[in-house]
């Protein structure tokens, strides 16, 4: 079945503890988004956001205050369609008693899956994971980074539509996170939808193709990578060679000019980059490579939470 | 829910249980205490270690002072006193509050923050999962109590050769009142979501309730038995009837007190009776073999005297029960019949009024009334000799006693020379002994087990039946039991259905 939408989330609010007399925390304030299918999805924002409230509330671990949540087009709260999700939650505890593998056949087959099918991918998603040498031992002994493969390996071991990983990579070596991206990636290859909670700007930018920013319970930005890294401004130029009197060539075009090895960076506009480009070949120097600097996307975070917070 | 999930949460159950400490380490000290059964034999006369040596029972307890081959059938005593003491004592409270203690930790641990997360966000309803931790505790219990009482049995039966099969019914009624006891763990454990409150809120769960049915059932035989006593003071001659005017004295308090109390009793799982029920069942297994038990008043006979035959056709309402004697049938007699007590009198009143009616007769010499308190029976007893012309003497003693609105006689009657002949001399004096109702002894014997003194002997008030009326119905107990835990899951499951994890 394919929906239109995997996640549909219309003016969403969470009050945590509120009652009759108790005002409550507002986690989330009138939040709205809409993941459609075969997509990777990054939800941004500061420790507090929401983030994890509202992935919760769409698994139906949280309850909702107000607006209305979809999963596959069903309201969530009911049980069905959690069978055609993986979720990592964020500081997950695995039952103790289990080993690895137990752990993914538990939850293989409480996704309703055969046994036999069940066991069949396990040794697969052990391989992916790294954690073939390990798996028969107790979850109890593993280390925490142990804990989190495992983790990301019964997100995927019913093979769910929709991915839902709440700070994936959260205690693993940089080995692993690489891997982790790179399986992110191959889920993305094979058509699944991937819903990624995180901080680690890095790891978003890589990876998705939307990013939601939210903080205090809001949305706060949202768009592609690249429309929410703006240019600065300033231009990289690679050449060949580079020439000893390079600002008496661009004399007048742009500012703050910087020499490097290879070339130079300058600010400017795109009308002045045209002049550049037509002065450096008239004086016969080879551009190699030209780029224009984008903001990345931890500085485009940072700039519009302090906005927001001003 | 599809068949792999139940599957999935049944194996997840079973492991958790076995991958529980406290229960690897219950399990061993339970089979420690089987062990024993299966490596010493008890025998008629000796025990056997290893199937293999043999130590007599007097050399045994010899240096005790007592001669334990007096006691007949030592090894069934034995056995007896062992199951008693491992599955009613131990078991069904030590065992009981290890497992609570041991489980409570089950629920709380899957609501942890990090754990819940997982769990809960499968396509798996909360109940089923809370049902699932629910179970485990019941495997739990159901492991260990058929470790012990089966292993038990198991080994009682191949090496001393004794088979009690009543006492498997204390498995059932052990996982039964833990059940009641997991379900208030349960829902303590998804209300304050820590282990800690789920193990003292239901062990302090278990002795209070405990205490109340125990205080309850204690009030009610002491409002039963107040009736007896003062309708019926010993010795003394009149009659009072005082009793009708005690409810009315009771205060405005009191009667609160009371309706409370029966309330709690009503309500509360009625654990206390679950011992009842295993009891009276492993009677009901056992005395199925009598030489005569009544149902209704739990009245029995154990065996027929020894070297007596029980006459056909007698009834005990009728004429009497009949045994005579196997060889010489009209030499000897022995007749036990009853009466309701407001036809035929109290054990005083009849017996005194035949006594009177003795002494107009001229063939009786000889005639006697006593009273006859020893043990738990509390009877008079009339004897006489009875001359009547041209035949030998006979030689009759009459026991009075009653049990709840029965008067039972106990007749012995025979032959002077009957009881002259010196293989009956032995006879007539064993049998004496025997007449000394509600003796503990075993064997072959008249055992008699009446009313409130059988409480010595079987600790169930026999008020209590499967047809009895409903505060004492063995249904209605466990109707209301089941219905107890039933409330508290689904309270359970409504509070987990609001939690926001
Ligand atoms: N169970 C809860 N009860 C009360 N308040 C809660 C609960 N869970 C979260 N909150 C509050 O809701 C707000 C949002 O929390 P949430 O876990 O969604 O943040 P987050 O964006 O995932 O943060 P982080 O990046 O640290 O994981 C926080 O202020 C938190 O205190
Ligand atoms: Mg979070």
């Amino acid at each position: 079945m394919t929906s239109a939408t995997m996640i549909e989330v219309r003016d969403l609010t969470k009050t945590y503890g509120g009652g009759l007399f108790k005002k409550g925390y507002r986690a989330l304030d009138g939040v709205s988004i809409s993941v459609g299918p075969g997509s990777v999805f990054g939800l941004l924002g500061p420790n507090g956001a929401g983030k994890t409230t509202l992935v919760k509330i769409l698994l139906g671990l949280a309850h909702k205050s107000s607006g209305d949540a979809q999963l596959f087009g069903e309201p969530v709260g009911t049980a069905e369609p959690r069978a055609r999700v993986g979720y990592l939650p964020e500081a997950h505890r695995l039952p103790l008693y289990l080993s690895g593998r137990q752990v993914l056949e538990l939850f293989g087959q409480m996704c309703g899956r055969d046994l036999d099918w069940v066991k069949a991918r396990v040794p697969a998603l052990l391989e992916l994971v790294d954690m073939t040498g390990a798996a028969d031992r107790k979850v109890r002994e593993y280390s925490k980074g142990m804990q989190q493969r495992i983790g990301l390996a019964q997100a995927l071991i019913h093979d769910p539509e929709l991915v839902i990983l709440d700070e994936p990579t959260d205690g693993v070596d940089p080995v692993g996170r690489a891997a982790i991206r790179e399986v992110v990636l191959d889920l993305k290859r094979a058509g699944k939808t991937i819903f990624i909670n995180s901080h680690l700007l890095m790891e978003v930018e890589l990876v998705c193709d939307r990013v939601v920013i939210m903080d205090k319970g809001r949305i706060v930005k949202q768009g592609t990578i690249q429309e929410l890294t703006p240019r600065t401004g300033r231009v990289r130029l690679e050449l060949s060679p580079v020439p000893a009197n390079l600002e008496h060539v661009l004399a007048g075009l742009g500012s703050n000019l910087v020499k490097s090895e290879h070339g130079c960076e300058l600010q400017a506009n795109d009308n002045e980059i045209d002049q550049a480009v037509d002065r450096l070949r008239a004086a016969g120097i080879s551009i190699r490579g030209l780029e224009a600097r984008r903001m990345n996307l931890e500085q485009a975070f940072i700039e519009t939470v302090m906005r927001e917070r001003a | 829910m599809n068949s792999n999930v139940t599957r999935a949460l049944f194996r997840d159950a079973f492991a958790q249980v076995v991958d529980n400490r406290v229960f690897r380490i219950l399990l061993v000290i339970l089979c420690v205490l089987v062990l024993p059964t299966f490596l010493i034999g008890a025998r008629p006369d000796h025990l056997t270690v290893l199937f293999f040596w043999n130590f007599p029972y007097d050399e045994i307890f010899g240096f005790f002072g007592t001669a334990v081959s007096t006691v007949e059938n030592p090894d069934r005593v034995l056995v007896q006193a062992v199951q008693k003491i491992l599955t009613d004592g131990l078991a069904g409270s030590f065992g009981i509050m290890f497992g609570i203690a041991a489980t409570a930790f089950f629920v709380p641990r899957m609501l942890e923050k990090g754990a819940a997360d997982i769990v809960f966000s499968k396509p798996v309803s909360r109940f089923a999962l809370l049902l699932t931790r629910y179970f485990a505790g019941l495997i739990f219990a159901g492991v260990l109590a058929t470790t012990m009482i089966g292993g038990m049995h198991l080994g009682f039966l191949l090496v001393s050769g004794w088979s009690d099969p009543g006492f498997l019914w204390s498995i059932p009624i052990l996982i039964y009142v833990f059940a009641v006891m997991h379900a208030v763990s349960v829902l303590v454990g998804v209300m304050t979501r820590s282990s800690v409150a789920a193990m003292l809120v239901t062990l302090v769960f278990f002795l209070f309730n405990g205490g109340l049915h125990q205080a309850w059932h204690v009030s009610q035989r002491m409002r039963g038995e107040s009736r007896v006593v003062q309708s019926e003071p010993e010795e003394s001659e009149e009659p009072q009837d005082g009793e009708s005017r005690d409810d009315d004295e009771h205060s405005t308090f009191a009667t609160v007190a009371i309706f409370a109390f029966d309330t709690a009793h009503f309500v509360l799982p009625k654990t206390t009776e679950a011992d009842f029920i295993a009891r009276s069942t492993r009677l009901r297994l056992e005395r199925r073999g009598y030489e005569f038990w009544d149902r209704e008043t739990n009245f029995f006979v154990a065996e027929p005297p020894e070297g007596f035959t029980r006459e056909a056709g007698a009834d005990i309402d009728g004429g009497g029960l009949v045994w005579s004697d196997t060889a010489e049938p009209n030499a000897a007699r022995i007749v036990l019949a009853r009466k309701p007590v407001l036809d035929a009198g109290t054990r005083m009143g009849a017996s005194k009024k035949w006594h009177e009616a003795l002494q107009t007769e001229p063939q009786v010499v000889d005639a006697t009334r006593e009273k006859d308190f020893r043990h738990d029976l509390r009877a008079y007893v009339v004897r006489w000799t009875r001359q009547d012309e041209g035949a030998a003497g006979r030689r009759h003693a009459r026991w009075f006693f009653e049990d709840g609105a029965w008067l039972y006689t106990f007749d012995v009657e025979s032959d002077l020379a009957w009881v002259a002949k010196d293989e009956n001399v032995g006879r007539a004096e064993r049998y004496r002994h025997r007449l000394n109702f509600g003796e503990e002894s075993v064997g072959n014997e008249i055992r008699f087990d009446v009313g409130s003194s059988a409480g010595a002997v079987t600790g169930v008030d026999k008020r209590y039946g499967w047809d009895a009326e409903l505060k004492y119905n063995y249904f209605f107990s466990i109707g209301s039991t089941l219905a107890f835990i039933v409330v508290v899951l689904l309270l359970a499951r409504w509070k987990l259905a609001r939690i926001d994890f």
